[in-house]
């Protein structure tokens, strides 16, 4: 089946992209996989939403009024968030990962290490309601629901982190925030002179020099050389194809020439033209 | 007086606001908020009224205006002045100040306006307005912007706001110098400029998001380079909106295709008014992945750049017996971007240090998250990064010897490719480190200046192989043991090398083979020698040596070959570069290798090419009579295969500088075919033919022994598939497998001065004639070098090839210093061209009707006939549409355009710009139609019809560097008073019959502001009335003041008689494949 085959291509790409078809099937979904991309093909799943501990969206059948459909997920409580946080400040990876905007798959070690999952292993946990539908008669649309979350989350990991009960902004602080107790904690363990550490803090100056740059003279001697440049478009040549989905070739004369046309109209701001 | 300051608030606003000098002066001595204003307002900032007066003074309105929190030093509950306010007040700064919040009055400029600002009128305030140093800061960053944005560095960016996807403009700074400038400007900014601003104004006004302030703990100062990264961003991406309005980046296709929305909703924000992209998320969510990959490359680095994260490899210090087993070091390093001296390393840094990094505005929390930021995107190329990424503070990967032989040829160019730097072995990828096999030739001495039987290329030469380390031999144990570690990293003489384990086996087993053979052929020697010959199976010839003549041949310098002797019959003196030439062509003549003389156009192939077969004929003749070579000993013929438009040149050369040559011209309807070819071509020297005749007479040809087979304009092989270039080939190749025991097997030599390193398949096709299978199979040939040369530019394929052809090839420009000291500043030539046969008929058709006409009639009539025939038979040398005016095709029908055309050629690929004068406005129109089709540049023609501003265009337009490389004259309307010194070309087409005309005409390009020799041509067509005229003009000098008038006067009062003898064509039988293929030649001349 080629939506099957779709997904696996997906699949292939990261660790997520296995585990999310791995809850889809232990959902009982798989036979509805075909149906539930055909719904969001045809644009029947709309106004999606994810909020901590839950997803949800409203989903149109063959005939009738759409139904809203609603996931919820335990959140993971706070305490257990603080200890993943503590672990994952432990190793660079994980806030390398993250600030580079990567899911590392250790992430399911440190939950686990914590007494829970970021994907829920256990089925059980996940409620799934269908307006005016019981829990063992789940449809299509649930299955629409369930793919287009997965679907989001291929692309974009850090919606479990959301679901489960932190953002992604949130995740960054608290590592940052966990990262310097334990640089403290190690300073002080060591209780070593760290002569230089503070050469970049910013003093703040409440002398005359508030008022003044510091180096006027340097300052005066920046030479500038406002003139078009004879290959205005050098700094795309430098880096590959802009990647534009097939059009590459009919952008690319276009943006050249737009390059072309801001150096010179640069020139002639310069000289007030 | 008022005295401004300038903040940036990160939203994109610039806020001014300023002290008063008079309400300060007012509130000296007076208890804080005596003047009835609320305790956190600033009691003598300047009021709005105030601010808004002060920028209608300088022309300019703000965006909005309101009030601004600010926190600025304070002491006692009241702000501190400026330092130049209390200056202005002769009072000094105090001691013990704190900062607090203050409330100001402030006028608030939009990124546009806040550029227009700064750009102008921030530049001269009015005399009681004082701007402070924030705005010096402001105003350089403006300058900076445009210079960024002047040299296009900047790059279309989409990244997401809130929920929002932006389309934006990103400033790069990636050069070193900008670096230092942005480094400066961010040193520059004084705290006034860099405190925490909130802004309260009126809501209709506002222009962005608020910041609010928390006036109770005092705040840090923001970053520097936050704030100076956020005026370039915001002010950059406004700029070139502004510059792009109503410009479309995508086409009316895209446009209306569903399935490029993201794409094009993206392209089309960055040029509207506003960044929001109206597109699907879902595929904005891509295409922002896939451009964030894209720009990584170049934004990667940390906040504009203050570091750079590194990877550095380190070899193992021991190394252990089997060398797989070293473990070998990637250090992590934080390097200044525009010193690579000057670095960090991460080790260090965890340690707490801070080095150079200490010096920047970055503090140790910034640093350590861009630092981890940056591992996180180099782990997608280099996965092992995770175990360092394991420990807390990642300095270090250890790897062993194959891992890291991956992480050298794999990691390194991926994590480049994204950003990084990677500092590799020096040894990594240089020659001097690399193992090589090294091949010695040994060849007899060449014994100078006489002649030396030798068999050429085919000559077979001593040789022998060894293996060596840069310059250290290798020796058979050592090699062994390297085989025996399978290994691609190898240690040897006390270094470690990158080696295929596979290569080393079959080199190994090469070697083997090649034991007990000590002769290998010359060729092959020189392609073993120089690469061509060797597979990819083996490790490469990293070194070639020779002795005796094979060793001059393969001298780097040929200059090294040096004939000093004089040539008795030969009229004219060399110059220093010419005898270099002929010595050299000599040398190849002695040794029986095939050589190019590819000296640029004008600097004497044809003397250089005469003087070597007058000395080869005083050699000889001389060495006879010493007894050092036997009387049997024969100098056979020269062939000399040219086009044909410079046959009759060749002819006139040769009688001019080696009389004694005998030259014998092979053309024309009567040349002489078959066996009474053979007997024609005795006793002469030199038998000049054509390249369409070495076809169509190729068993007349064949039939001789030739000494040397000469082409010249050799380009004219290039084309394979011709039967021409088949011809020649293969009779170069027949004669050089005749048996000759009384001379020396065929000498081939080729002219030409097409810029040969341009056109490879060209190259080798002359080489083929020249060295047969010295270049190896055409097909070789282009994946070895023409690929990679002409579609990849790859340097060292194309070192390779100039390495290999350099003995064979003498090139020398007339640009190079040693050769532009050595030539006149103006060269002059004449060119003798052909008729064709359509010229011919015309022409002798006018003599046949104007003779008898002429003898009927006297006096004016008789004159005026005279002239008008001149005229006519002038028009027809130059080409027969500009007789008949029948706008017809012009190719191939004048013998002057068809020379003009190839010397056209060769001056356009050697870069040059010509001015081509001609007597007739009409003949003008026509070259500039036909030029332009031809070599598809822009031709520009001047003539009395344009008027004077056009002519001044077209004159400018021309002395630009990137201007039209050709320019025609008329020689009225551009023969005086121009200043066209871009050229250093000049084509007379016709003559006027007075040399002055002509030199004031040259004039135009040898003049002063000419930095190049000046080479100057008049074609004159052979056998016609011009050449007759310019022989008169030659041996008459008490003519050359006004020719015309002395020339026509004379030949109007000519008898019948005479004036037959000058106008009748004497020579130069158009020959039929030159002018058009299958044609009849129509008429026969004498």
């Amino acid at each position: 089946m080629a939506s099957r085959e779709a997904l696996q291509k997906r699949i292939d790409k990261s660790w997520v992209s296995k585990k999310s078809q791995q809850l889809f099937d232990q959902l009982g979904f798989d036979e509805q996989l075909d149906d539930a991309i055909l719904l969001i093909k045809k644009r029947r799943v709309l106004d999606f939403v994810v909020t901590t501990g839950s997803f949800s969206a409203r989903v149109y059948g063959d005939v009738g009024a759409p139904k809203v459909v609603s996931v919820s997920i335990p959140v993971v409580s706070e305490a257990k968030w603080k200890k993943a946080f503590s672990l994952m400040a432990k190793k660079a990876l994980f806030s390398s990962a993250i600030l580079a905007e990567q899911l590392p798959k250790d992430v399911l070690a440190v939950f686990s290490q914590i007494g829970s999952d970021l994907i829920p292993e256990d089925t059980s946990k996940i409620v799934i309601k269908v307006e005016g539908k019981k829990q063992k008669d789940l449809d299509d649309r649930a299955a629409a629901v369930i793919y287009r979350f997965l679907d989001r989350v291929v692309d974009d990991p850090f919606l479990l982190f959301a679901l489960r009960g932190k953002g992604v902004e949130e995740t960054i602080i608290e590592l940052r925030r966990h990262r310097l107790a334990l640089a403290e904690s190690k300073r002080e363990q060591e209780s070593e002179d760290l002569d230089e550490v503070d050469g970049a803090s910013v003093l703040i100056p409440t002398t005359s020099d508030f008022w003044q740059t510091p180096n006027t003279t340097e300052l005066s001697e920046l030479e500038y050389n406002i003139k078009a440049d004879e290959l205005p478009a050098a700094i795309l040549k430098r880096l590959d194809t802009l990647p534009l989905d097939g059009v590459e070739d009919e952008v690319e004369p276009l943006l050249e020439e737009a390059y072309n046309h801001v150096t010179t109209r640069a020139q002639a701001y310069g000289l007030g033209l | 007086m008022r005295l401004w300051q300038a903040v940036w608030e990160l939203s994109g606003r610039l806020i001014i606001w300023g002290e008063s000098e008079q309400t300060y002066r007012d509130l000296s001595g007076k208890k804080p908020n005596s003047d009835g204003k609320s305790k956190t307002e600033h009691p003598f900032a300047c009021s709005i009224k105030s601010l808004v007066d002060d920028l209608d003074g300088l022309e300019f309105d703000a965006d909005a205006e309101g009030y601004a929190k600010l926190w600025l030093p304070t002491q006692d509950g009241l702000p501190v002045a400026s330092t130049k306010l209390l200056e202005v007040c002769d009072q000094t700064y105090p001691n013990d100040c704190t900062l607090s919040c203050w409330k100001v009055p402030c006028l608030v400029l939009d990124p546009l306006a806040s550029m227009a600002f700064l750009s102008s009128r921030a530049e001269s305030p009015p005399e009681k307005l004082h701007f402070q140093d924030s705005f010096l800061v402001w105003q350089e960053s403006t300058k900076y912007l445009l210079d960024l944005l002047a040299h296009g560095r900047f790059i279309p960016l989409l990244s997401r706001q809130g929920g929002n996807y932006l389309a934006r403009w990103q400033t790069v700074v990636n050069q070193e110098l900008d670096t230092k400038r942005l480094t400066t400007l961010v040193r520059a900014l004084p705290a006034a400029a860099k405190t925490p601003v909130e802004l309260e104004i009126d809501p209709e006004d506002d222009l962005g998001t608020k910041t609010i302030i928390d006036d109770s703990q005092t705040p840090n100062l923001l970053n520097s380079t936050v704030i100076l990264e956020s005026f370039l961003s915001h002010c950059g991406d406004a700029l070139i909106r502004m510059f792009l309005k109503s410009r479309e980046l995508s086409t009316e296709y895209m446009r209306s295709r569903a399935t490029h929305g993201a794409v094009t909703g993206w392209l089309q924000a960055l040029t509207n008014a506003e960044p929001e992209i109206g597109s699907s998320a879902h595929e904005l969510l891509k295409l922002e992945e896939k451009i964030k990959l894209w720009s990584s490359k170049l934004l990667a680095g940390g906040v504009a750049g203050r570091f750079q994260t590194c990877f550095s490899v380190i070899a193992p210090e021991e190394v252990p017996s089997r060398f797989e087993n070293a473990q070998w070091q990637i250090e992590i390093v934080l390097q200044s971007p525009g010193e690579p001296q000057t670095f960090l390393k991460a080790e260090d840094f965890w340690a707490g240090k801070l080095g150079f990094l200490g010096k920047t505005d970055l503090n140790r929390e910034e640093i350590e998250e861009i630092l981890l930021k940056e591992l996180g995107l180099a782990r997608t190329a280099f996965p092992e990064l995770d175990m360092a990424l394991e420990g807390s503070s990642p300095s270090m990967i250890e790897l062993p010897t194959n891992e890291a032989w991956n992480f050298l040829k794999d990691t390194s160019p991926a994590l480049e490719k994204l950003g990084f730097r990677v500092n590799t072995p020096e040894w990594w990828g240089s020659s001097n480190g690399q193992l090589g096999l090294h091949l010695s030739v040994e060849s007899p001495d060449s014994n100078k200046g006489s002649v030396v039987d030798m068999l050429g290329m085919s000559q077979l030469v001593d040789f022998s192989w060894s293996l060596s380390l840069g310059d250290e031999k290798i020796s058979a144990e050592e090699f062994k043991k390297l085989i025996d570690q399978k290994s691609n990293l190898v240690f040897i003489g006390n270094q470690w090398i990158d080696i295929d384990p596979k290569k080393l086996e079959s080199t190994f087993k090469f070697l083997e083979s090649q034991e007990g053979v000590s002769k290998m052929k010359l060729i092959d020697a020189l392609r073993f020698g120089f690469g061509v010959a060797q597979g990819d199976d083996t490790i490469p010839i990293t070194g070639f040596s020779s002795t005796g003549w094979v060793g001059n041949l393969l001298n780097s310098d040929s200059s090294s070959i040096v004939l000093d002797r004089k040539i008795k019959n030969f009229n004219g003196d060399l110059r220093p570069y010419q005898k270099h030439g002929l010595s050299w062509l000599y040398f190849l003549t002695q040794v029986g290798v095939g050589g190019c003389l590819a000296d640029d156009m004008g600097l004497g192939k044809t003397v250089q090419f005469l003087a070597l077969l007058q000395l080869e004929r005083e050699i000889v003749v001389e060495e006879k009579e010493k007894g050092s070579i036997s009387d049997e000993f024969r100098v056979l013929p020269t062939l000399l295969i040219v086009p044909m438009s410079i046959l009759e040149n060749w002819e006139r050369e040769a009688a001019k500088f080696a009389p004694e040559i005998k030259v014998y011209l092979h053309h024309g309807p009567t040349r002489q075919t078959g066996p009474a070819f053979s007997r024609a071509i005795s006793g002469y020297d030199l038998i000049v033919t054509t390249y369409s005749l070495a076809h169509r007479d190729e068993d007349a040809l064949a039939q001789a022994q030739w000494g040397r087979i000469c082409l010249d304009e050799a380009q004219n092989i290039k084309n394979l598939a011709t039967k021409q270039s088949k011809a020649v080939r293969k009779l170069a190749e027949d004669q050089l497998l005749q048996n000759r025991p009384n001379s020396m097997p065929v000498h081939r030599v080729a002219l030409t001065g097409t810029p040969l390193e341009n056109r490879l398949d060209e190259l080798w096709s002359i080489f083929d004639f020249l060295n047969p299978g010295f270049l190896g199979k055409l097909s070789e040939f282009r994946s070895r070098f023409t690929l990679p040369i002409e579609r990849h530019r790859d340097q060292a394929s194309s070192e390779a090839l100039s390495k290999l052809v350099k003995p064979f090839l003498l090139r020398r420009l007339k640009t190079q210093p040693d050769i532009i000291s050595d030539l006149p500043e103006k060269i002059e030539m004449e060119v003798y061209t052909p008729l064709t046969t359509e010229q011919a008929s015309l022409y002798q058709k006018v003599v046949d009707q104007m003779i008898p006409e002429v003898s009927k009639l006297d006096g004016i009539h008789r004159k005026g006939l005279v002239l008008s025939s001149l005229t006519r038979l002038k028009q027809i040398c130059n080409h027969p549409s500009l007789y008949l005016k029948d706008g017809g095709e012009t190719s191939a029908r004048s013998g002057k355009l068809n020379r003009l055309e190839e010397l056209l050629e060769v001056i356009l690929a050697e870069g040059d710009k010509t001015l081509i004068f001609t007597q007739y406005a009409q003949m003008g129109e026509i070259l500039k139609k036909h030029l332009t089709s031809r070599f598809n540049e822009e031709v520009i023609f001047l003539h009395g019809s344009l008027s004077k501003k056009n002519r001044g265009l077209l004159i400018d337009k021309f002395q630009t560097t990137e201007g039209p490389k050709i320019f025609i004259l008329s020689l009225k309307a551009g023969g005086f008073g121009l200043n066209l010194t871009e050229a250093s070309q000049v084509i007379h087409y016709d003559q006027w019959w007075n040399p002055a005309v002509e030199d004031q005409a040259t004039d135009r390009a040898f003049r002063i502001g000419q930095k190049k020799n000046v080479q100057v041509r008049k074609f004159i067509c052979k056998g016609t009335l011009e050449e007759k005229i310019s022989s008169l003009l030659s041996s008459k000098k008490e003519l050359a003041d006004n020719i015309v008038g002395t020339a026509r006067s004379t030949i109007t009062e000519m008898s019948v008689n005479e004036l037959r003898e000058l106008l009748q064509l004497s020579t130069g039988t158009p020959e039929k494949s030159d002018i058009k293929p299958g044609s009849e030649i129509e008429i026969e001349l004498r």
